[in-house]
């Protein structure tokens, strides 16, 4: 057993800041199911929403995130953001991120989608992997205990309060139990619900589908977004920000189709209705050769000598030469729509907690909610730091306060059990059958365009998954780093939040944000100005309830651009 | 659709006495597959039990560098085609590191090595911290600083040869990229001390060469092997 005041679930930008934060009054442990220098965040290529100019205001950037979120963001918290996002930025400053400057010595500041401000600060498009880094150096100088490859299998909760983990230690090849006062969630998304997501083969949504099992409230999950610009085919991320330094988006006829669209802002509107312009013509006809691609060109910049766009794009360049053959200082970059991000995820009220004494959340597992129906381009990262800091402190200042409460015995032994019982079933199913028919069924039955129909096939094939994969034969029956075992564990945990966001999905009779239903197309405030929540009750059942948005400075208006 | 036979290095410490060499023979690629696709190939179709650490699939995050025909490389940016000899790959784990199952090094050490410097920024404390952020030129973050930064900590430059055993060195690639990151960043303060910790450790004893290939381009033995141990000549830094 091991003891710890917090235990910190996760290893990414959330996961890390709120580490630095607590370890200060608490003792800390973290776990990472990978290194925390291969969590998804470092994948993130756009930067950090953030307003140091003079001529910016965080009422603006608070405006633009409401507007974004199409109403649905809660407002007192997004003021809390838009507030506290300076002195983070400044922070990591501090620790050595190493950002791009202006002549001046100052940061650099660009568009990004959704923004009526330049104000993305950013590291060429490696801004994830640097922050990721820097966060790493600041948590190995703290003196938090740092576990990798550990993986969360279950969180013991009694009678509505927190008391403790058990972790998979894939390296010793044991079940741990964690026992700490207090747990802050920082696990990430659930990307691998979908076929076609930028998203890493880690984004298993583990600690939304952990606690959702416990009972833990969920919030607004049937809003998934959709980022406009991933590689054609391999659905590699290419960043909001090569649309913000002029990158045009065309289809087959070379034609600037945005205009069609949204002709205020072109390439640079909020990501869910760029998603949908680009699905609209790829379903109309006028994707390249007729596929399901369009093209993303950033070559006349380059031919303009604005500046290197393989500088100001290392990792982009790399990538779509490496994987595409494709020369982007020549050559347009052959892209389509894909899975991105969670808005939706363990509901937390405005101090990080959830409805479960003791338990935290941060991040993208998490939904206060500051990014409500759609979230904009450069607010993630810095959601992360953000509210993973004050995750940490009110997490630490908790611990403080009390003991460690008792625990029942029998977990542990239930939960090895459970384990072994999956070594011994037998079937002829396969892990990458069903994730795959799962995957597939999500991608074009709850994706960009939903419909009810379709939506409820997509759930009676989930429901069948769900039972197949009791059929699967594990055929690696040893615990030291048991790959095929993870997967398998991993596969319950998106096939529960397919679920999830599925049920979801059905039940909002009309559009916002990311979540746009054909049969209902409008947005109706009236009914559904309101947020979601979901809760498995004890005879397994989605119980949704609902839950009011915070509205503070900006009713609700159309959201046009 | 071509085939391939890939002889894959296996390891269970919980059933095998010693790594041994499984032949997967006929498998399926196309020209543009990696050897990461064809390990996810195997792994769903044919073995399931086969172990090998993989997430961004497109070498962001460093997690499936191994030995793929006695070369360390990342099996997400290695094309089969540009590897493959007389229809065969082999695959194993990355050297120099202790083995956990299969394609799985045990990687602690790097990160204990990682750990022997101070790999955390030490700005100058007798100045007060800025109130906004540090007033960087363009000029003071120069190429390789930006190259540096790009580090994955993948632990391919570290797993060349048994530089340790054999140099008495115990001071490693991944704590002099990072000791030459904060060299390089105006922000930090103890360039001196930093040179003399890795001295201390064994730098000038460590071989200048690094055949490594760095996924990110990093010049490991020009940029910094030779670079850090001109700089503790020139310091003329004695223990």
């Amino acid at each position: 057993m091991i003891l710890y005041d917090i235990v910190i679930i996760g290893a990414g930008l959330a996961g890390m800041r709120a580490a630095i934060e607590s370890c200060k009054m608490a003792s800390v442990g973290i776990l990472s199911k990978v290194y925390p220098t291969r969590s998804h965040s470092g994948s993130a290529q756009g930067g950090l929403n953030v307003v140091i100019n003079s001529e910016d205001s965080w009422e603006s950037h608070m405006f633009d995130t409401v507007k974004g979120s199409d109403y649905l963001a809660d407002q007192d918290l997004v003021e809390i953001f838009c507030k506290e996002a300076p002195k983070a930025m400044y922070e990591l400053d501090q620790m050595g991120l190493i950002f791009d400057r202006r002549k001046d010595g100052t940061l650099d500041q660009k568009f990004s989608g959704g923004a009526s401000f330049p104000r993305n600060c950013f590291g060429g498009d490696l801004s994830g992997h640097k922050i990721l880094h820097t966060l790493y150096e600041q948590l190995l100088k703290s003196n938090t205990s740092i576990h990798n490859e550990f993986s969360l299998i279950k969180i013991i909760i009694e009678d509505g309060v927190y008391k403790g983990i058990i972790v998979y230690d894939m390296h010793r090849g044991v079940l741990e139990l964690i026992r700490s006062k207090c747990a802050i969630l920082a696990t990430g998304g659930y990307g691998q619900v979908f076929f076609r997501t930028t998203n890493d083969a880690i984004n298993t949504g583990d600690g939304m589908a952990l606690c959702f099992r416990e009972g833990v409230e969920l919030e607004d999950m049937e809003f998934v977004q959709f980022h406009p610009t991933t590689l054609f085919g391999s659905n590699i991320l290419v960043s909001e920000t090569v649309r913000g330094d002029g990158g045009h988006l065309l289809n087959r006829n070379g034609e600037r189709f945005m205009k069609k669209y949204v002709p205020s802002k072109m390439e640079l509107a909020p990501r869910d209705i760029v998603s949908r312009s680009i699905q609209s013509e790829i379903n109309q006809g006028f994707g390249i050769d007729g596929k399901d691609y369009v093209y993303l060109d950033i070559s006349h910049v380059h031919k303009s000598g604005m500046f290197d766009v393989t500088q100001r794009f290392p990792q982009i360049s790399s990538v779509v030469k490496k994987y595409m053959e494709i020369d982007i200082r020549e050559q347009p970059i052959p892209i389509q729509p894909a899975q991105h991000y969670s808005m939706g995820g363990i509901k937390t009220n405005n101090y990080c907690e959830t409805n479960i004494e003791g338990l935290y959340a941060a991040g993208e597992c998490a939904c206060m909610s500051i990014h409500g129906a759609n979230r904009l381009g450069g607010n993630s990262l810095m959601d992360t730091l953000v509210f993973g800091k004050r995750a940490g402190a009110i997490a630490a200042e908790f611990s403080k306060k009390l003991k460690m409460k008792g625990l029942s015995q029998h977990h542990f032994k239930f939960e090895k059990k459970r384990i072994y019982s999956i070594f011994e079933q037998e079937g002829q199913e396969k892990i990458s059958d069903i994730k795959r028919r799962l995957q597939e069924s999500m991608s074009n039955k709850v994706g960009i365009y939903r419909e009810e129909k379709p939506m409820r096939d997509a759930l009676t094939l989930i429901k069948d998954l769900q039972n197949k994969k009791n059929e699967i034969t594990i055929k690696d029956k040893n615990l030291v780093f048991n790959t095929e075992l993870q997967n398998f564990l991993e596969l319950e945990y998106i096939l529960e939040l397919a679920e999830v966001i599925t049920v979801g999905a059905i039940n909002r009779t009309e559009s916002r944000g990311s979540h746009f239903r054909s049969d209902y197309p409008l947005r109706d405030d009236k009914k559904w100005l309101r947020h979601t929540i979901l809760q498995k009750n004890n005879s397994g059942q989605i119980k949704i309830e609902y839950d009011d948005v915070c509205i503070t400075k900006f009713p609700p208006k159309e959201r046009k651009y | 659709m071509k085939s391939i036979g890939l002889k894959i290095t296996r390891f269970n410490p919980e059933i095998n006495e010693s790594p041994y060499i499984q032949t997967f023979n006929n498998i399926q690629y196309v020209p543009t597959d990696t050897v990461l696709d064809v390990l996810l190939r195997i792994k769903n179709d044919i073995d399931s039990s086969l172990t090998f650490r993989y997430s961004c699939k497109c070498t962001i995050c460093g997690s499936c560098a191994m030995c793929i025909n006695d070369i360390n490389a990342l099996a997400c940016e290695t094309k089969i085609v540009n590897v493959e000899r007389d229809g065969i790959v082999k695959i194993s784990p990355l050297k120099n590191f202790p083995v956990i199952k299969d394609l799985v090094a045990n990687i602690e050490p790097l990160i204990e090595n990682l750990k022997k410097i101070s790999p955390w920024l030490i700005r100058d404390h007798t100045k007060p911290l800025p109130q906004k952020e540090y007033i960087i030129k363009p000029g003071e973050i120069n190429i390789l600083l930006k190259a540096i930064d790009r580090c994955i900590i993948c632990g391919i430059c570290s797993s060349i040869q048994d530089f340790n055993l054999k140099s008495k060195s115990t001071v490693d690639q991944i704590a002099m990229l990072k000791t030459m990151k904060f060299l390089l960043d105006p922000r930090d303060s103890i360039s001196k001390a930093r040179i003399m910790q890795l001295v201390e450790l064994g730098l000038l004893k460590h071989p200048e060469e690094c055949k490594a290939v760095c996924p990110k381009g990093i010049d490991i033995s020009n940029d910094i092997i030779k670079a850090l141990q001109k700089e503790a000549k020139e310091l003329g830094v004695v223990l």
